[in-house]
């Protein structure tokens, strides 16, 4: 399985290869990989730079980066201006940080339309107005339109957390808690790009999450802690790249009620006629939160009274057995591994 | 006078084999004693030349029935000087071939103990003596020993001590020798555990909830059955709706050969199997008149149907009083989980099922369901491998060094082996649910105890994906060998079929599917295959599997997938689809498999079969496993014009399964269903029969073997051996191991073990 020569676009799929590639090419080959208490090795959403002691107390700053390729550029819902917004606050969000900037950095073919350039920059500064974040520096390269048939926009974003939200979190009892259906993004983008004419309309959940984390991320127990102990947003992967990631490096298993995981109907419909696993599936918008049982209702209520929250659910909780694996109580009454996302599934049903 | 060391090997513990050897000790004057140690016995005997020599002549002629003797070991020793024969306390060493015995049915001298007023244990359902009674499911470790055993906790009352170390008593040194004053007892509760009578009367309460339609849960000593009536149709279709189980064919257990002779179609051999002790649920010929029940609502929309003979004293006293000759008896588990053997847990997850528990004192200790033997016109094969049979080692044909196979997944089994004997787990379900692949781990510890044997190489699949394969690469490190699905099938076969060490066999494998050499997914195989490699000489065709493991369960997505390219698009809308959801989906479908949209392409022939079964109507969802190909082979046996023949088409040593169904569409207007169904396995059959021969000319290899759970259906079976044996090949199927994925461990631990 590992003993691929060249890139291939598993490579890029969020799963075994990619991490392969991950530990194997990038982390081996750079020796500096920490400024501050998250580094390069957490291969969490983002890192942190510590700051000096006199500046202030415990906070740091949260710094993190992704390229976005998008097939098409435009979709429904959003395009690949308000996905690379997007992406990066989420990104610096689920760290428990508050997005202060960001940078852009474009690559664009020969040939790009320059009306369509202009919509995506529109776009772009809709959703960083939303996301109440400042784009102060950028970079723009093209290359020969032989050489790339579409644009890459690449975001870096700062921000500042008084307290850093890793995916390592998570402690036996801890409910987990999504804010809302999941699979919306991915399911939109492959009956768009696929002329899948499915009987709703399906739009992608593309939108910043900072708002609506805002409140939950306030919280702080009675010694001065957040209420939430783990957060990551669900993107390449879905939801059982995200779950699976946080029950392993916080060495809890994780039991989820597969009847309280909200996913949409026509979401759900294509994916029963596709084959495909809503979990499975990408979310631009949507935050997988572990919390102190004790405040899952609070955190909940908050969420929902957010118009990105309306159908957030608690949808399981962490357990101290089973430890890095993520079981899924199925409606039968069994359980189910609910294993990280492998590319083209091998059918196994004899 | 001499004294003889003598060590005894084979099935000798637990089936009355010392209290045998203390008889025949006795009738030749010999002193001394035996004993066991570990899976032996071990007997000391000292006498005159003469004696001895009739002492060991009887003690391989007239040993108890139920046990075997695989070696007997003797050495000439000095003299004791001995005064008595006795038999003494187990030793606790133990012995790589540790070998503990299958439950054994109840005997007929029990049967008639049972049915004696006068008898001291008349209506008392634990009865049990040397030759019957559970063994493997209520032993913990070995030696077998009540003190090793769940029975330990109850202590003989003096009558039943008396009987135990009496030599001339039928019960001497039975272990789980009991009565009603010492022994377990019975206890019949609602669907809340909530006690409603006991003894005697929890059995006659159970026996009348049956005959008023009530469902009840019945421990027995490897686990619990769910029953109820079989003649009563709404009670059975309660427990399917209860169960979740809207088609799967239920076994039934009929009260005796009689009333069995009356439903379905018994020939001398299947009699046999029926009442051996080893009391299989065998697959028998639905009779068309069945004096007036209706076994439709039990196998529905098949020719035949499990049934089994009460094995137990329960069973039996159940049928007593009963109003009804036949029940339902299935075991009571969660579709793909094990089988319940808890009280509490039984009580807590079947309490929607079952309106009445009927529930005992003894623990279990080894779960295990029953065996299902297939039977063909002229042969059987296992379909489950278990009570009765479990942990009873098959025999090899060459020794391996020690191993173990995990199994696949799907009526998944696991083996330890080692030597010339291999030891097959009881069936433990499907593995990708978290419970059965712990249930795995545990029949793993329990068979790693029970046999001693210390893996030096493991097998696993090739998939990548199997819990069983996570299993074998956690916890058996640099040894594990994972082996194509295939090819294990294969090797199973061969074991079976007793072939030697540097055999070479062209295997026919059909099956589902099983992940392929090359990464892509097979399941219609010709390999050539030895016990250590396997070449793909040919295959059926490779077709796109829309939406993965989701065209097993919708097979008509095969349909679309097959016929796609060769029937007009409009044309092809226009079948009846009854997809989940609707026509739409069908047009979906081929969206998906334009765009190649998690599309996977497999050489599968269950789903060649099934997709038959989809096109003409037969099955368009499954159920359960296996239910489009069964009901296929059901109705094609209601063929009564044989005529129709399509053409076979094989390019390249692929045969081309599109086309066949494609012929098979555009005969639908001119004949019946059955015909139809009758010509498509007809024409598969002939084609892969075709690939193997073709194989076997251009290797000079004369052996052909046929496995893999398409194996099972009878005429495609039957078909494909007239189709090689008319070509002067040899054709070998199984008979001990099944043909399904519950043989594939034997074939793992063997590549396993053979490789470096
Ligand atoms: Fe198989
Ligand atoms: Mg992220
Ligand atoms: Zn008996
Ligand atoms: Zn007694």
């Amino acid at each position: 399985m590992s003993s691929k020569k060249t890139i291939t676009m598993e490579h890029g799929a969020g799963g075994q290869f990619m991490q392969e590639l991950i530990g194997g090419m990038i982390l081996k080959n750079i020796t500096q990989r920490s400024a501050g208490t998250v580094g390069l090795d957490d291969l969490d959403d983002g890192s942190t730079i510590s700051l000096p002691e006199e500046l202030e107390d415990g906070a740091e700053l949260v710094m993190t980066t992704d390229s976005h390729v998008v097939d098409p550029l435009f979709f429904p819902g959003g395009d690949i201006g308000k996905l690379a917004v997007c992406g990066t606050v989420n990104d610096l969000t689920v760290m428990g940080a508050r997005p202060l900037a960001l940078t852009c950095a474009i690559i664009l073919p020969e040939g790009f339309e320059l009306s369509v350039f202009e919509d995506i920059m529109k776009s772009m500064n809709l959703a960083a107005e939303e996301a109440g974040v400042a784009i102060i520096t950028g970079d723009t390269k093209t290359i020969q339109g032989n050489k790339l048939d579409s644009m890459v926009i690449n975001t870096t974003g700062v921000g500042i957390a008084p307290k850093v939200i890793r995916d390592n979190g998570l402690s036996a009892g801890d409910t987990i808690i999504v804010t809302g259906n999941l699979g919306d993004h991915g399911i939109a983008l492959l009956s768009h790009r696929e002329g899948f004419d499915f009987e709703t309309k399906l739009v992608s959940d593309v939108s910043p999450v900072n708002d609506l984390l805002k409140g939950p991320l306030s919280l702080r127990t009675e010694d001065n802690q957040p209420v939430i102990t783990a957060m990551k947003d669900p993107t390449r992967g879905g939801l059982a790249s995200s779950i699976n990631e946080m029950a392993q490096k916080s060495g809890v298993g994780i039991v989820l009620e597969e009847s309280d995981i909200p996913v949409d109907m026509a979401v759900n419909t294509a994916c029963e006629m596709l084959g495909l696993n809503p979990l499975e599936i990408a979310n631009e918008g949507k935050a997988v939160i572990g919390v102190r049982p004790e405040y899952a209702e609070e955190v909940l209520e908050l969420l929902r009274s957010h118009k990105y929250g309306a159908n957030a659910r608690i949808v399981g909780k962490a357990v101290s057995e089973n430890t890095g694996k993520v079981l899924l109580r199925t409606s039968i009454g069994s359980l189910r591994q609910l294993g990280m996302p492998v590319g083209d599934p091998i059918p196994r049903v004899c | 006078m001499i004294c003889r060391n003598i060590t005894v090997e084979g099935i000798v513990q637990g089936v009355g084999f010392r209290p045998f050897v203390y008889r025949i000790a006795k009738n030749h004057n010999i002193c001394g004693y035996v004993r066991n140690t570990g899976g032996r016995v071990e007997i000391v005997a000292e006498g005159s030349q003469g004696n001895i020599k009739n002492f060991l002549n009887s003690l391989i002629s007239d040993k108890p029935d139920v046990s075997q003797i695989y070696s007997i070991e003797q050495e000439e020793t000095d003299i004791h000087g001995y005064t008595d024969f006795s038999i003494i306390q187990s030793s606790s060493d133990r012995t790589p071939n540790s070998i503990l015995v299958p439950d054994i049915g109840i005997c007929n001298n029990c049967t008639l103990e049972l049915a004696d007023p006068q008898n001291r244990r008349y209506s008392y359902p634990f009865i049990s003596c040397t030759e019957c009674g559970p063994r493997y499911t209520v032993t913990n470790t070995l030696p077998y020993d009540r003190y090793n055993t769940s029975m330990g906790e109850f202590k003989p009352c003096p009558i039943c001590d008396k009987e135990y170390s009496s030599p001339s008593d039928r019960r001497f040194h039975a272990q789980t020798v009991c009565c009603q004053e010492c022994g377990p007892q019975l206890k019949f509760t609602d669907s809340n555990g909530q006690l409603i009578s006991h003894r005697d009367n929890a059995i006659t309460d159970c026996s009348n909830a049956i005959n008023e339609g009530k469902i009840q849960a019945i421990k027995g000593y490897g686990g619990f059955h769910l029953a109820c009536d079989a003649f009563n149709v709404e009670s059975v279709q309660r427990l399917r709706e209860r169960i979740g189980r809207p088609q799967q064919p239920f076994a039934i257990m009929v009260k005796d050969i009689g009333t069995a002779r009356e439903l379905v179609h018994i020939n001398d051999r299947e009699e046999k199997l029926l009442l051996s002790s080893k009391r299989p649920a065998v697959i028998l010929n639905i009779k068309n008149e069945t004096c007036g029940h209706d076994l439709e609502e039990i196998a529905p929309q098949l020719h035949n149907i499990g049934v089994m003979l009460p094995y137990s004293g329960i069973q039996q006293m159940l049928f007593r009083n009963t109003s009804s000759p036949a029940y339902v008896m299935t075991s009571a588990n969660v579709p793909g989980l094990p089988m319940v053997i808890d009280d509490d847990i039984a009580i807590r997850e079947l309490g929607h099922i079952a309106d009445n528990y009927l529930l005992h004192d003894i623990r279990i200790e080894n779960r295990i369901d029953d065996s299902v033997i297939r039977s063909f016109e002229h042969d059987h094969v296992f379909i489950r491998r278990s009570r009765g049979y479990v942990p009873e080692p098959i025999e090899l044909p060459f020794d391996v060094r020690p191993c173990v196979g995990v199994g696949a997944e799907l009526s998944n089994t696991l083996i330890f082996a080692s030597g010339n004997k291999a030891y097959i787990s009881p069936h433990i379900g499907n593995t990708s649910h978290f419970e059965t692949s712990k249930y795995h781990a545990e029949v793993f510890e329990c068979f790693s105890k029970l046999t001693s044997i210390e893996p030096e190489r493991w097998g696993c699949d090739l998939h990548p994906h199997f819990s069983t394969t996570i299993f074998a690469k956690d916890n058996g490190g640099d040894a594990v060998v994972p082996v194509q699905h295939h090819h294990a099938h294969l090797v199973s076969l061969m074991a079976d079929a007793g072939l030697e060490r540097d055999a070479r066999m062209i295997g026919i494998a059909l099956d589902g599917v099983g992940y392929g050499s090359d990464g892509t997914v097979w399941g219609g195989e010709v390999l050539e295959t030895s016990y250590t490699e396997h070449i793909r000489h040919a295959h059926l065709k490779t077709h796109a599997m829309p939406g993965g493991d989701l065209c097993s369960y919708y097979p008509e997505r095969m349909v679309l997938s097959m016929l796609q390219g060769l029937v007009d698009h409009d044309e092809l809308l226009e079948l009846p689809f009854e997809l989940k959801h609707g026509q739409k989906e069908a047009e979906m479908v081929l969206g998906q498999l334009d765009k190649r949209i998690n599309v996977i392409m497999s050489s599968s022939s269950g789903r060649v079969l099934d997709a038959a079964a989809a096109l003409l109507g037969i099955c368009r969802y499954r159920s359960y496993q296996g239910e489009p190909s069964m009901k296929l082979e059901s109705i094609a046996r209601k063929a009564k014009d044989r005529s129709l023949e399509l053409p076979v088409n094989i390019k390249d040593n692929i045969l081309d399964t599109g086309r066949l169904l494609l012929e098979l569409y555009r005969h639908m207007d001119e004949y019946t269903v059955p015909e139809l169904a009758y010509a498509y396995e007809d024409a598969f059959s002939r084609g892969v029969a075709e690939l193997a021969i073709r194989s076997a000319n251009r290797t000079g290899i004369d052996i052909i073997g046929l496995t893999g759970g398409v194996a099972y259906n009878e005429h495609i079976n039957y078909r494909i051996r007239d189709v090689i044996e008319e070509n002067g090949l040899r054709f070998v199927s199984h008979s001990r191991i099944p043909c399904g994925d519950a043989g594939i461990s034997l074939g793992q631990a063997i590549v396993a073990s053979l490789h470096e």
